[in-house]
């Protein structure tokens, strides 16, 4: 399920407070600061530190 | 316990409770005490309010209602919760429904003009950080109100403590300690009665008898709040 563009808009990383941005595969919203990406299940992002798994770049 | 895990744990219990249906249930338990804060919020109809351990969603929706121009979020740890909240509002444009924890909540700085949490605060692994994230995105002069039914200074609630997962049962001044630690000013606290009636038949666990509930809900849920000081 897709989630909508406008509320990506305004959701941030819960570490960095940087706004996040879909992933390309569009399974995941990444931090462009820490790098962490946030995976997102059946269209709800889980905005969780735990969560999240860093990518190396 | 590491932090991490107890995060996890939290989240599972409270998506037992929502595979249970008890977020609907909440609504039913909570009105009688959040009507009353509602009323001393005096919401204008723009504003924009966060609701922090919303779980499915039943206040989000009744703040909406309160707030016609504004606009409403809640954040849960528990995605179940989240589902549940997000199909229950399904094409309101003016609530969204995220999955997030107190103490790093994922929206910007200065994003409302109100938050709010009932019955969650306790819960929080840490609540200094919970109501330090809660000034960071309360817009300066807005105001956050906590609203909690277990705190130590209604000692009818004390038994809750080994059933409940692990909790923080503090003082109602350290609550509001913590509201003056996050920047917040002009920080009270206040009661709540419930004035629900009590069956004299009470068999529940939370409570000895109908008179121990009876008392309960006369100590009342504690009220704190606190206003972010204008830039």
């Amino acid at each position: 399920m897709a989630i909508q563009k406008e509320l990506l808009d305004i959701l941030v990383c819960p570490v960095c407070k940087q706004p996040v941005r879909l992933t390309p595969d569009e399974q995941g919203l990444k931090c462009p600061q820490c790098r962490r990406v946030y995976p997102i299940r059946d269209g709800i992002p889980t905005m969780i530190v735990d969560e999240a798994r860093v990518e190396s770049e | 316990m590491e932090e991490a895990t107890r995060y996890e744990s939290l989240r599972q219990e409270f998506n037992r409770w929502a595979a249970e249906g008890k977020g609907q249930g909440m609504e039913h338990e909570h009105m009688p005490i959040a009507l009353p804060m509602l009323e001393r919020m005096r919401l204008r109809p723009d504003e924009a309010v966060l609701d922090v351990g919303c779980g499915s969603g039943w206040l989000v929706r009744l703040i909406a209602r309160l707030v016609p121009q504004g606009r409403v979020a809640g954040i849960d740890l528990s995605d179940e919760m989240i589902r549940q909240a997000r199909e229950a509002s399904a094409g309101q444009d003016r609530v969204r429904f995220e999955v997030g924890s107190a103490d790093h909540i994922p929206f910007p700085d200065d994003s409302f003009s109100r938050a709010v949490s009932i019955e969650s605060a306790y819960y929080w692994p840490d609540p200094a950080a919970g109501i330090t994230e809660i000034a960071r995105v309360t817009k300066p002069s807005g105001s956050a109100w906590i609203l909690i039914n277990y705190y130590r200074d209604n000692p009818e609630c004390h038994q809750w403590a080994p059933l409940l997962p692990p909790t923080h049962l503090l003082w109602a001044r350290e609550w509001e300690e913590l509201f003056r630690q996050a920047g917040f000013t002009d920080v009270h606290h206040g009661r709540i009665p419930d004035p629900t009636p009590v069956p004299d038949d009470y068999h529940g666990r939370w409570f000895r008898d109908a008179a121990q509930l009876r008392r309960f809900r006369a100590e009342g849920a504690l009220l704190v709040h606190g206003t972010k000081p204008s830039a």
